[in-house]
């Protein structure tokens, strides 16, 4: 009788223990996914959000104003072939496409920006490569990225990488001059997804981010 | 009680029938009353009894280090590591010439202290909020008490509470450049933080550290789209213009994004005269890591403060 009362009791604790690790995340990134892990150069990384529910923007990353042009707000789509997303679809992406090595999170910015502080698990791609390289980079940067070379020289993209491109936000260009440069190669469309909201979206959010040239004093 | 209830019942059904309710037996009556005196001596009694117990007990506690109100004062003045009212050097040379007085602080002294705070207690709530409060709390409220405490010292005739007193806007002042010994402070802050973990990241960046021997896939694929970025020099391209606004704007993001590691020995006027130049633009620290506001001294080695450079 001990025994089975003992059996019931532990039963009863460990369920309460699962319980209560579910609940331990008050902010959750979406209700099913409380957290998730990526890796980074390496390095595994938790992606999840600041669970303080008091906690506010600071001075990092509040900037309202820029001159517009260049800085100018986007509409929703930045090409009408590209799918848009918001971070409940890049929650997805990351969990399924970039961990199964089949998409990757590609920062569009310029390297400064993105060794600053980027989104876990992102590849940089500064718009500048497609911009104003030639065909010979987007062919090393697009093999790289899992497209392969048919026998007649054409480019065969069926293995080729999803990429969800991102950058500062909405007010930033980079994003659309990246994929602008990615169609314009032939990269293909249905391959690429645009995260609008962008890294301000990102730390709006209190998501985990990653920071790989700190300004530390 | 219940007889005179039965007596209005009698009445009623007795009513116009012409008979009359028969008398109450005069006993009865009588043994009630005496019952109810007996009662209400008995309490008057037992209000009296514990009047007089309650104010010998008073009395006691008055005489004894026991009293509620200034142990934690005592306890401050005596704690091997001392919290920082009665430790920390004063910005102000006035105020150094009363540090002294403020570490001694005999037996007596704290008596009299305390009856005094007694005293303006019973004198008025008013009184006993503004007394009370900051012996009690120092540290916490110490934001609120900037205001507070000027005001009421004018009205402390007595030095010793104005020397309590004093002790708190030194609490205030933590932040002055010359205090020292704090880290010991924080860091007992910090461990207890740990131990009730209670810690909340309010910064959610994880850095990382490039190193070759983990590298997976994903490391690979950066590290070579890197050096093909990196091989590329780019001619003058027909968006530079655009290149070179967005290059401007990566310095306004090293500005507001950067971070200060709390070192041992540190204050927020140290970090803000290492920052800024002058010790005294801490509140812009405080701006940016608005969980600080709460506490100043809660800062802790190796945390990561937000202080943004001055020009953005």
């Amino acid at each position: 009788m001990k025994q089975v009362i003992a059996v019931m009791a532990s039963v009863m604790l460990i369920g309460s223990s699962l319980q209560a690790q579910n609940d331990d995340v008050l902010v959750k990134i979406t209700p099913d996914i409380p957290y998730l892990y990526v890796t980074h150069m390496g390095q595994k990384v938790k992606i999840g959000r600041i669970q303080d529910t008091t906690n506010r923007l600071t001075d990092d990353y509040t900037k309202t104003s820029r001159a517009c042009p260049p800085f100018c707000i986007h509409p929703t789509k930045v090409n009408d072939k590209v799918k848009t997303i918001a971070e409940v679809e890049m929650a997805h992406f990351l969990k399924k496409k970039v961990n199964s090595g089949k998409g990757v999170v590609i920062d569009a910015r310029l390297k400064s920006w993105y060794e600053l502080e980027t989104i876990p698990s992102a590849v940089n791609i500064p718009y500048t490569v497609m911009d104003s390289g030639t065909k010979k980079t987007a062919e090393k940067v697009f093999r790289l990225l899992g497209m392969q070379i048919r026998k007649d020289g054409s480019w065969d993209f069926s293995k080729a990488k999803e990429l969800a491109v991102f950058d500062n936000g909405v007010w930033c260009d980079q994003s659309r001059r990246l994929i602008d440069g990615l169609l314009k190669y032939g990269y293909p469309a249905q391959k690429i997804v645009y995260y609008r909201d962008g890294f301000q979206g990102w730390k709006l959010l209190g998501l985990t981010t990653v920071v790989q040239k700190e300004n530390v004093k | 009680m219940f007889s005179k209830k039965k007596r209005i019942e009698d009445d009623f059904l007795l009513y116009g029938s012409g008979q009359e309710r028969p008398k109450q037996a005069a006993e009865s009556t009588t043994l009630s009353k005496l019952i109810q005196l007996l009662l209400v001596v008995v309490l008057l009694g037992a209000v009296g009894f514990m009047g007089l117990f309650g104010y010998r007990y008073m009395q006691q506690n008055k005489a004894g280090d026991t009293a509620p109100l200034p142990q934690p004062v005592t306890k401050n003045m005596q704690s091997p590591v001392p919290v920082t009212p009665a430790n920390s050097v004063q910005p102000a040379s006035a105020q150094n010439a009363n540090a002294p007085k403020q570490r001694m602080y005999t037996q007596e002294e704290m008596q009299e202290i305390v009856k005094m705070l007694m005293a303006q207690m019973q004198n008025s709530n008013a009184q006993q909020a503004q007394v009370g409060t900051p012996a009690q709390t120092a540290v916490q409220q110490s934001q609120e008490q900037t205001a507070k405490v000027p005001a009421s010292k004018v009205e402390q005739k007595d030095a010793l509470v104005a020397a309590l007193n004093l002790a708190e806007v030194d609490e205030i002042d933590d932040v002055e450049p010359e205090v020292s010994g704090k880290v010991k402070n924080a860091d007992s802050v910090k461990a207890k933080k740990v131990k009730n973990g209670k810690k909340v990241d309010h910064y959610n960046k994880v850095v990382v550290k490039k190193s070759a021997n983990s590298y997976d896939d994903l490391a690979n694929l950066s590290m070579q789209i890197g050096d093909i970025v990196n091989n590329m020099k780019t001619k003058k391209d027909k968006s530079s213009n655009y290149t070179s606004s967005i290059k401007k704007e990566v310095s306004t993001r090293v500005a507001e994004m950067r971070v200060v590691v709390v070192k041992s020995g540190d204050t927020l006027s140290k970090i803000a005269k290492r920052a800024y130049g002058k010790a005294m633009d801490y509140p812009r620290i405080l701006k940016a890591n608005p969980d600080l506001i709460k506490n100043p001294n809660n800062i802790y080695v190796g945390q990561r403060l937000r202080v943004p450079m001055n020009d953005i």
